[in-house]
């Protein structure tokens, strides 16, 4: 709650969007803003991971009808006319690219009308994020994220956990007692983020406040980054720094044209 | 000892003396990435382990 009201981040009359995955941060997330009396509906997109999806997704069906949360299931299959399942056993990449291009698409795409997106991103997620950019070659990159975004044509999002470590999080859910599925994404550790993770975690071991530094660091950054050249993806119309966005370039070549495989990242 | 891991589905019975962080050592375990519980109560990493104690380990990492 301070960070929302020290960063500004939104106010009790905008309509926020939750992005949940019905996993700790989000139900931390939606838990805090709902009992502080914010105006939360929430999203939750299911990619069509078998096994892995359904019971957090349940989870969170159970926990907003408990408080009487609003929300709204979107998934891969109607939306972009395929499962993650189905492409993972034809990329030759880890499935995370397609998985976060599509993700973004259809918060986007389903966040319209609304004030804000807001997202379970935490200290821990943010500090990989600048690493992985760091060894990308992408600082660019990490300039344009951040607390909160400045819209170029999406709905603006806004992290509030920004600050808090995911250890502070899954604390807190086992002093609520909320039930929390414990399953990591069976994709999750081919992923370049999975090594970052890692290795942040065994640098703060040894160094602790690593990550806090690494994050404050880069917020006092992002705030004189110029916007991102953007304009409408010709496919959807969405925001994109390419005539066509990635998450049509992937949706073409996959699912539209199923015998070209991707290759790379 | 009993030492429960609900990520990883395991229940062990086990011998050790020593703190938490101790175990967490012993066990190769990188303490920011878990959250000790020792009868119910969630410890510090000095916090001392005797033979008659149910110990969980909770994993702090999920999802993706």
């Amino acid at each position: 709650m301070e960070t929302i009201r020290e960063h500004e981040l939104f106010s009790k009359k905008d309509r926020l969007c939750v992005a949940v995955s019905g996993g700790k941060d989000s139900q931390v997330l939606m838990h805090l803003l709902h009992a502080n009396g914010y105006n939360v509906a929430g999203l939750l997109i299911d990619e069509g991971i078998a096994g892995y999806r359904q019971p957090t997704l349940q989870n969170m069906v159970d926990f907003c009808e408990q408080r009487n949360i609003p929300l709204t299931v979107v998934t891969f299959n109607e939306d972009v006319g395929t499962t993650l399942d189905a492409v993972a056993t034809k990329l030759n990449a880890p499935p995370c690219t397609a998985c976060g291009a599509w993700r973004r698409k259809l918060l986007n795409k389903h966040a319209r009308g609304f004030d804000y997106v807001v997202t379970g991103h935490n200290l821990d997620d943010e500090s990989q994020a600048f690493m992985m950019n760091i060894l990308s070659g992408r600082l660019e990159q990490s300039l344009r994220i951040g607390i909160k975004t400045k819209g170029n044509g999406f709905v603006r999002r806004v992290k509030p956990l920004y600050f808090l470590s995911e250890k502070d999080i899954r604390l807190y859910t086992l002093f609520k007692g909320f039930d929390i599925q414990e399953d990591d994404c069976p994709y999750a550790k081919q992923s370049f983020r999975w090594m970052v993770r890692d290795s942040l975690n065994d640098i703060e071991a040894e160094h602790p406040g690593a990550k806090l530094a690494i994050v404050r660091r880069f917020a006092g950054l992002q705030l004189d980054a110029p916007p991102a050249d953007r304009h409408a993806c010709s496919r959807c119309g969405q925001p994109s720094m390419r005539d066509i966005c990635v998450a049509c370039s992937l949706q073409d070549k996959f699912v539209n044209n199923p015998s070209l495989k991707i290759i790379g990242r | 000892m009993k030492l429960i891991q609900p990520k990883e589905k395991k229940h062990d019975e086990m011998s050790f003396t020593g703190t938490a962080g101790e175990l967490l050592k012993h066990l190769h375990i990188n303490p920011e990435t878990v959250i000790v519980s020792v009868n119910g109560t969630i410890v510090g990493d000095d916090h001392p382990i005797a033979d008659n104690d149910i110990v969980t380990i909770f994993s702090v990492i999920s999802g993706g």
